[in-house]
């Protein structure tokens, strides 16, 4: 059983990572702290009921998507799989050309990562539906093992890698069009321009 | 034939790139994988690639939370009790 009194020093030193997730979640800075603000009330008050030894942060996430998908989420309960395009494994690298024949070199591929704004990540994690959204967010930006994951969604771990399997390609095509938008690589060519 | 047993390596390479990334394969598939990537070029340059996208998401993902927000959880919590 968890000590109450312990809950601030243990807790805070998660919020910069579950305010993240809340921005992500209600791409609005305002309901991100309000969800935020929430998930912390809610979790020193159920505090005795975290088992010490477990993952906090985990827990905490938990809170913060169940907070979230029964208080911020404006649309009905609806499976949204249908939502993504189903687009290619490995969609950014192999338009960079790689896999069948390199096309760029390691250098470009790795400069054409660096020159994605923060914005245009943020923006491409926000532009997939929710429940992607949220396993790739838990994966790739926290860390999470599928097995929290699965835990902190509620859902069987083959939900978790199906979700991150379809999330991750449509994250990757969402990059490459703002990498193409950009002129960062000639659509036509599907390569970075030279000079 | 050793065209044959050299693709299929890196389809399975390529099949489990994101359980690798992800920590999630057995020690032993783990090493098997590791061994293949170490022999074959193209894959280690998918696996770098991937590898490198994940610290790309990850990073410029990363926010800092408000200090006025902070200190209104802090006093909510103590107001709390």
């Amino acid at each position: 059983m968890a000590d109450k009194a312990r809950f601030a020093d243990v807790a805070m030193e998660h919020m910069d990572s579950l305010y993240a997730g809340a921005l992500r979640m209600t791409r609005n800075p305002a309901d991100a702290e309000d969800l935020v603000q929430e998930t912390y009330l809610k979790a020193y008050r159920a505090f005795e009921s975290f088992e010490e030894g477990t993952n906090l942060k985990a827990w905490l996430f938990r809170i913060l998507t169940n907070t979230f998908i029964n208080r911020y989420r404006q649309q009905k309960r609806r499976p949204d799989e249908t939502d993504l395009d189903d687009v290619e494994d490995f969609y950014l690298y192999r338009r960079l050309g790689g896999i069948d024949e390199a096309r760029i070199s390691k250098s470009a591929e790795d400069t054409l990562l660096e020159l994605f704004t923060d914005d245009e990540v943020k923006e491409a994690l926000e532009s997939l539906p929710e429940s992607f959204r949220m396993a790739v967010l838990l994966a790739d930006v926290e860390g999470f093992a599928y097995k929290e994951i699965a835990e902190i969604l509620d859902i069987p771990i083959g939900t978790v890698m199906s979700r991150l399997h379809r999330g991750r390609k449509a994250l990757q095509k969402r990059l490459y069009d703002f990498a193409v938008e950009r002129g960062l690589i000639d659509e036509a060519q599907e390569t970075v321009p030279r000079g | 034939m050793a065209d044959d047993h050299q693709h299929s390596n890196c389809q399975e390479a390529l099949e489990e790139l994101y359980t690798f990334l992800d920590g999630e394969l057995t020690v032993e598939k783990r090493a098997h994988i590791k061994r293949h990537l170490d022999d074959c070029n193209p894959c280690l340059e998918a696996y770098d690639f991937e590898a490198e996208l994940r610290i790309v998401i990850s990073t410029k993902c990363r926010e800092t939370v408000p200090e006025q927000l902070k200190q209104r959880i802090r006093a909510q919590l103590q107001g709390d009790d």
